[in-house]
């Protein structure tokens, strides 16, 4: 049952179009932004996590370091989790999509650098 | 398809591998470590028989080589399932993921056609050569697709 439960509940984030992701050239490190926002939904996986957050009336997809990093960053599943206050810092896609690969998260006042 | 891959990503199986520390670097890495190896197999039997490696008859080359290589070419199958698993509606749909199968399916082809040379006409045959040439190309093409689909 639980497996199946887990596949549930991370159904959604599997349907989002921004699958094509690593290719770091893609994001424009030159011009960082900083989210601040409220978690809508979070995968903490592989290849790497993926979190959903609505800014200024958009949905953003943040692209999170592969899970064994996050684990080591203490950026765990019961911290980073849906309706937590996060503030992101990162790097949009040249592209205008709405996405973005988190160079650190914040999380009540403890911040995780993930690269 | 699309039905099937959703399916196997949706799996136990594809919860496990994306919520496990070990498994899935470890399939990432033995995957890049498995077509190392293989590749260097393949490299020592294709240029055996475009005679390039000194006496031994490449036959006999082959003979000894190809049973590591098919081990090999197992784990980087297995491992590359686990990867593949982990996202798989999106990597089945991936145009880089595609053509490396497509050129994989075509190396595999050129190893029974190398095969069949082997046995019907010798390892000096020029078709025999025409085939290692080949299989160096094709290997290491889908080797190249391999490392480029986390790229599109």
């Amino acid at each position: 049952m639980r497996p199946t439960l887990a596949a549930a509940v991370a159904l959604p984030l599997h349907f989002l179009p921004a699958q094509a992701h690593h290719g770091w050239g893609s994001y424009d490190a030159a011009t960082p932004i900083t989210i601040t926002a409220t978690i809508d939904q979070v995968t903490i996986g592989n290849p790497h996590g993926d979190l959903m957050l609505i800014h200024s009336g958009e949905m953003w997809h943040v692209t999170l370091a592969p899970l064994s990093r996050m684990n080591a960053r203490g950026a765990t599943t019961d911290i980073v989790k849906q309706g937590a206050a996060i503030t992101v810092h990162g790097y949009p896609k040249r592209d205008g999509t709405k996405e973005m690969r988190a160079e650190w998260l914040e999380i009540d006042g403890k911040r995780y650098q993930l690269r | 398809m699309d039905a099937l891959w959703l399916a196997l990503q949706e799996s136990g199986f594809g919860a496990f591998v994306r919520n496990s520390v070990v498994l899935y670097p470890a399939a990432n890495v033995l995957h890049v470590v498995g077509v190392i190896s293989f590749f260097g197999l393949v490299a020592t039997m294709d240029l055996a028989l475009l005679g390039a490696v000194g006496e031994t008859p490449a036959k006999q080359v082959i003979g000894r080589l190809r049973p590591f290589a098919v081990v090999l070419l197992l784990l980087i199958a297995t491992t590359g399932s686990v990867l593949f698993t982990a996202e798989a509606v999106a990597i089945a749909a991936n145009p880089v993921f595609q053509l490396k199968i497509a050129l994989l399916v075509l190396a595999l082809a050129n190893v029974v056609v190398n095969e069949w040379v082997l046995r019907s006409r010798g390892d000096g045959a020029s078709l025999a050569r025409l085939t290692a040439f080949m299989s160096l190309l094709a290997w290491l093409g889908v080797a190249a697709l391999g490392r480029l689909i986390a790229y599109v």
